[in-house]
């Protein structure tokens, strides 16, 4: 790996924005290629956020510093990453369900979603079971992913879930869920796929759910 | 002995002839209105129809005497009235502004916060300039409030409590600023994050002042609220809490406890186990809501490593993973283990983690609190 590779991958762990930016231009100008910047660079920096994150060393406000220079350098690589090799894992149509406004832990979740490559359409707050299947359609993702921060607004993922099915669009989608109080014995209940805990476990659940 | 005896024995950490039991004396540890509603006309009681709502966004309430007489609640609370000069801004869509300027939506049964008046803030000039704080002095705020806690201090012999009324310094800024930019600010722009939690302490301390100046002398509980916590930890590092939030705590709690004799007691929702000898140190006396079901919220655990120097005011039975789904014979069986480990000794209120949901059944509920009066 190069110097300015591993400056990069310190610079986005540490959440360190100018030197992140300043670097990602010089990598590019000195030709280092896109895959490289992204992979060894972004990808890893993040994954490894991640696991500070799930071991207790990191909490919200690293995780975010960190997303946010990592996001500011996925920009700044977006007019190369067209021409190069560079193959997104896949794509993730995420959101906070119907009556539920809350959006915190949905947001790291697509932060350290991209932070792995993932593309993510973010669909918002309040999100209902029509909106979630006319965006599965035409967006065509692996991964549907659903957030509830409420015990009264968790059911609601069952009747997205059923509604998936009545309209034929389950089938060509993985179902993830999280939130504050969903459990994986409530995904399995309501016939969700995957659950994970955090957003960094979401990485991992949702390259296991495209690899089977 | 009486409730307020037996409250402040509790609280003295020595073991009163019953557990107290709670419900309503605070905005969160009360019942929503769709559970309240159901539970009166279960219980065979006439509807609440002049129910007084204690907080808006939560839709909870001020539960009426027949209820709490039945559930031989020992507290009551004392709270502050809204301002004058303000007036809720209502907005189509089931919308609000309120006097701190955050704009509320609703969603099934809550608001929820979408417009912060912090959001554009880049410096700490801002702070001041892009938004209007509220006038803690106004005198609407105290009309007939001493009269109302004097009914209960002199007429009764209920505990009184302070309820809470102001935006915590941490949960405040986080509301104000919204979730993402004020965590990014504890890095980034640090200058900026200490001036909005200065502003916050600073209405909250004023606020504080106007509200004891009323009822300093009649209330033995004083209720603060700063969610710290996540499901599964706290929101920020101890280091950060240390150096962002705990001293301010720490200031306001020296305020309170500088006009009254009350103990502090405070509400934190989630995962705070890591934080709590900090808080202890800040001059909390009392912690609610005791969220079992979050990580580290063992109450084996928080009972024998500071059941000597903090109370407990919660926790009677989780509201997230057990109250809504559990058979009636699980609640009586959950009720009795939470008493055999919490009431030795003192230090405990019965209630559950938090107000009830709309999604707990009536029956559920009765079995709780008739468990407990059987029990305590």
């Amino acid at each position: 790996m190069s110097d300015l590779i591993k400056k990069l991958h310190k610079a986005v762990l540490e959440g360190n924005l100018e030197v992140a930016q300043t670097t990602v231009q010089k990598a590019i100008e000195e030709n280092i290629s896109v895959d490289e910047i992204l992979n060894d660079g972004l990808v890893a920096a993040m994954s490894e956020v991640g696991c500070l994150f799930e071991n207790g060393d990191y909490f919200v406000p690293e995780m975010l510093i960190s997303a946010k220079t990592m996001q500011a350098c996925l920009s700044a690589l977006q007019p190369y990453l067209s021409s190069s090799t560079v193959k997104s894992p896949g794509k993730v149509v995420i959101g906070t369900v119907h009556g539920d406004l809350h959006d915190i832990g949905k947001n790291l979740v697509c932060m350290m979603l991209e932070g792995a490559g993932f593309e993510v359409k973010d669909l918002g707050i309040d999100v209902d079971a029509e909106k979630f299947i006319t965006q599965i359609k035409e967006e065509k993702p692996q991964i549907v992913a659903f957030s509830a921060m409420l015990t009264t607004t968790m059911p609601y993922m069952k009747t997205i879930i059923d509604e998936l099915n009545m309209s034929g669009a389950r089938p060509a989608v993985k179902v993830m869920i999280g939130g504050a109080p969903v459990t994986s014995q409530f995904a399995d209940s309501i016939g969700a796929d995957g659950y994970a805990a955090n957003a960094s476990q979401v990485v991992s659940l949702a390259k296991q759910l495209i690899a089977s | 002995m009486n409730s307020r005896e037996r409250a402040l024995t509790a609280l003295n950490h020595q073991e009163p002839d019953k557990v107290p039991v709670d419900l309503g004396s605070t905005i969160v540890t009360t019942i929503t209105r769709t559970a309240y509603d159901n539970l009166r006309a279960y219980l065979n009681m006439e509807p609440d129809t002049s129910v007084s709502i204690s907080h808006r966004q939560m839709d909870t309430v001020y539960p009426r005497e027949d209820l709490l007489t039945r559930y031989e609640v020992d507290f009551r609370p004392a709270y502050l009235q809204g301002p004058w000069y303000f007036k809720t801004q209502e907005l189509d869509g089931d919308m609000f502004i309120d006097e701190y300027q955050l704009k509320w939506k609703k969603a099934s049964y809550y608001y929820d916060v979408i417009g912060r008046p912090l959001d554009a803030a880049e410096s700490v000039g801002d702070v001041t300039r892009i938004m209007k704080w509220p006038d803690p002095y106004d005198p609407g705020r105290i009309q007939g409030v001493r009269e109302r806690a004097l009914e209960f201090s002199q007429k009764t012999n209920f505990l009184v409590v302070a309820d809470i009324m102001c935006l915590g310094p941490f949960e405040g800024a986080c509301f104000l600023r919204g979730y993402e930019k004020f965590l990014t600010d504890l890095h980034w722009n640090p200058a900026l994050a200490e001036a909005i939690l200065d502003k916050i302490l600073e209405i909250d301390i004023q606020l504080w002042d106007v509200f004891l100046g009323q009822v300093g002398d009649l209330v033995d509980v004083v209720a603060q609220g700063d969610d710290l916590g996540t499901q599964r930890s706290l929101y920020i590092s101890p280091k950060m809490l240390r150096r962002f939030i705990m001293p301010r705590l720490k200031k306001l709690y020296d305020f309170i406890h500088s006009k009254t004799k009350a103990k502090v007691f405070m509400h934190s929702c989630g995962s705070v186990y890591d934080a709590i000898p900090d808080l202890i140190e800040a001059g909390v006396e009392v912690l609610n809501p005791v969220q079992r079901s979050a990580a580290k919220m063992d109450i084996v655990t928080l009972k024998q490593e500071f059941g000597k120097e903090l109370s407990f005011w919660g926790g009677g039975i989780d509201v997230q993973q057990v109250l809504p789904y559990a058979t009636l014979q699980q609640i009586e069986e959950e009720v009795k283990k939470t008493l055999d480990i919490m009431a030795p000794g003192g230090g405990y209120v019965f209630v559950p983690s938090h107000n009830i949901q709309a999604d707990v059944t009536p029956d559920r509920i009765d079995k709780m609190y008739e468990t407990v009066l059987k029990l305590r």
